[in-house]
């Protein structure tokens, strides 16, 4: 691109150019379009990108829920038949409730541990760097190594597996972890923490150093003691931050895939079997796009649904 | 999402926290604080470090002494074989040369669109820049679960009209997806936003192009920006695994993540281990590298 860009005449300011373009009409809205074109050029790789891979299959997945699609032949439009097929599945109900409970499961683990961790870190006067650099760093192994990892140490074999030779030592027998239709959830759960809670309690620490030390100082002369201080100046400061990670964590949760997917490949029966592992199922396993697209369609609907209520019910509190 | 960044932001430590610097000296808050700070080191150093720390060891022992009761905490005799038969024998080694050439494009492809975009988006501003900038971010609003399935129709063919293109098997089907990043775009645009105009005037007064603008006066000061974008799209390629099982189902093509889920009960525990450490040298690698970017990337998310 040559020098013809923008350097046609000098501008006073970014963005001020339309105060330049003198009289509005045919010849000016020319000049106007003309001058776009560097602007365009340096766009179109996102542009291009975007429709072909960000906006092109939103409309795809809308169209696909209403098509009978193999990827093979053309796409065959069959109105709500997906729907009714994914609904006379007997797997639908148990994976909504399996996604559910690992949602709650999630939360109740993992929500309140990154807050605990980001606290403490920030109260210490030494090692800070170590310890985000140690909370962080299950959170950059490839996920695939963490859940195999984690895999053997579930393995129910007392002279394989970690956690059972752990149990061994004090005595106690083996557990079935994975192998259990009651146990193989929460040890998911328990993974998928360990995996994720560093990288959560990053940003709370982020949040917990923008705070400034006045407040502290203030509810000191007020009398406040260290809990007191905590309650009442560092948890208001962070309401909001834990109001975003709240939506954030649930809507993530809601997608579950890798964990079960590795570990259980939604077993023991269908203890594990969650929305998304049919939504693979439907699509990789039975060549079956349309309903896969469909069940995708609800998913993110209800991920939606939820996301602006929860916005709205906690407007009040956010700010 | 209140998205707050200034680029003068530092990860620095902030003056206090709630526990008061002069309720410290005295000696039983210092006993409080010691006890405290003794017990969450143990606790996150076996929490975090210790499943680590057990792959490590475990890839370097024998099958024999894997399987002791009780196990040993060091390898009696490091099995330094492993790895070699690893890298040799399972395909470690080519797929080692995949994963570094996906993320290494990946991460060109990011940061070359983030870059061009934001920059015409913050200077150019041509028409219809505005709107295009609220499609562009309204992708991140859509769940991701919506795209996943027509995404991967789209590799199969692409939807444009007369042709028959597939992006399956090809490293394209990896990039270009990822270069449709709307949170780059948002982060560079807004960095760039916040570099001082009175630089770029002047180098237009001096008669620069656009590019010129672009190469000696932007990005210049973009570094920090940059590297942040870097290592996440690095990271976030170098450990990528459903998208790739998906549209690399060529066995030789495939990266590590792929691989080891492959060998996952085909090969001997001892190898397998040694793979995953391979597996999760790049992403630590450049983890520890570029620690203090990440730091900052997540504080320039800035959820306040």
């Amino acid at each position: 691109m040559k020098a013809t860009l923008l350097g046609t005449r000098p501008r006073t300011a970014p963005g001020s150019r339309r105060a330049n373009d003198g009289p509005s009409g045919p010849p000016g809205r020319l000049l106007r379009v003309r001058r776009s074109v560097p602007g365009w050029c340096y766009l179109a790789p996102a542009i291009g990108l975007f429709a072909l891979f960000g906006w092109y299959p939103i409309f795809r997945g809308i169209q696909m829920a209403f098509q009978e699609d193999n990827l093979i032949d053309p796409p065959r439009w069959i109105g709500l038949e997906n729907f009714r097929h994914m609904l006379t599945d007997p797997l639908l109900a148990v994976a909504w409730r399996n996604t559910i409970m690992w949602t709650l499961l999630s939360l109740l683990f993992g929500f309140a541990i990154p807050i605990f961790v980001a606290l403490i870190i920030n109260e210490l006067r030494r090692g800070r760097g170590f310890f985000q650099m140690t909370v962080f760093l299950p959170s950059v192994l490839p996920p695939v190594v963490a859940v195999v990892l984690w895999k053997w140490f579930y393995d129910p074999d007392p002279d394989v597996g970690l956690f059972n030779q752990a149990l061994g030592l004090f005595g106690l027998p083996a557990m079935q972890w994975l192998d259990s239709a009651t146990m193989a959830m929460p040890s998911l759960v328990m993974q998928s923490v360990w995996a994720g809670s560093g990288g959560t309690a990053l940003f709370y620490l982020a949040a917990l150093q923008s705070i400034p030390g006045e407040l502290y100082e203030a509810a000191e002369v007020d009398g406040a003691g260290f809990f007191r201080r905590v309650w009442h100046v560092t948890f208001p400061q962070l309401r909001y931050v834990m109001l975003v990670l709240f939506i954030l964590d649930v809507v993530g949760s809601m997608q579950v895939f890798v964990q079960p997917y590795i570990m259980t490949g939604g077993g023991p029966g269908d203890a594990t079997t969650t929305v998304l592992l049919l939504i693979f199922r439907y699509a990789f396993q039975y060549n079956d796009f349309g309903t896969a697209a469909a069940l995708s369609l609800i998913l993110a609907v209800v991920l939606a649904v939820l996301s602006a209520v929860y916005l709205r019910l906690t407007r009040k509190w956010a700010t | 999402m209140k998205l707050g960044f200034d680029p003068s932001d530092t990860a620095e430590a902030p003056p206090r926290g709630a526990m008061s610097p002069l309720a410290l000296r005295r000696p039983g808050a210092r006993l409080g604080y010691w006890t405290v700070f003794v017990l969450f080191t143990v606790a996150v150093v076996v929490a975090y470090i210790g499943p680590l720390y057990w792959l490590l060891v475990g890839a370097l022992k024998s099958p024999k002494e894997l399987a002791a009761t009780p196990p040993t905490l060091w390898p009696g005799d490091p099995q330094w074989g492993n790895y070699d038969f690893a890298w040799n024998n399972l395909d470690i080694a080519a797929s080692m040369t995949n994963t570094m050439f996906y993320a290494a494009g990946s991460v060109i492809v990011q940061v070359l669109v983030a870059v061009t975009a934001a920059f015409s988006l913050s200077y150019l501003r041509p028409m219809f820049s505005k709107p295009l900038f609220s499609l562009i971010l309204v992708t991140l609003f859509i769940p991701g679960v919506i795209t996943f399935v027509p995404l991967y129709a789209t590799m199969v063919r692409l939807p444009l009209p007369g042709t028959e293109i597939t992006l399956i098997n090809s490293p394209l089907a990896l990039w270009l997806p990822a270069g449709a990043n709307a949170f780059n775009i948002f982060l560079v645009k807004r960095f760039f936003d916040r570099l001082p105009v009175e630089l770029i005037q002047s180098a237009q007064i001096d008669g620069a192009s656009s590019w010129q603008i672009l190469w000696h006066v932007v990005l210049p000061m973009s570094r920090p920006i940059l590297a942040v974008i870097s290592v996440f799209a690095f990271i976030g390629a170098s450990t990528d695994f459903l998208w790739s099982l998906l549209v690399l189902p060529d066995p030789g093509k495939q990266p590590l993540s792929v691989v080891v889920q492959r060998l996952e009960g085909e090969v001997r525990l001892t190898y397998l281990l040694a793979a995953m450490v391979i597996a999760s040298i790049p992403p630590v690698l450049g983890f520890l590298f570029f620690q203090r970017h990440i730091i900052r990337g997540m504080a320039m998310v800035g959820l306040r």
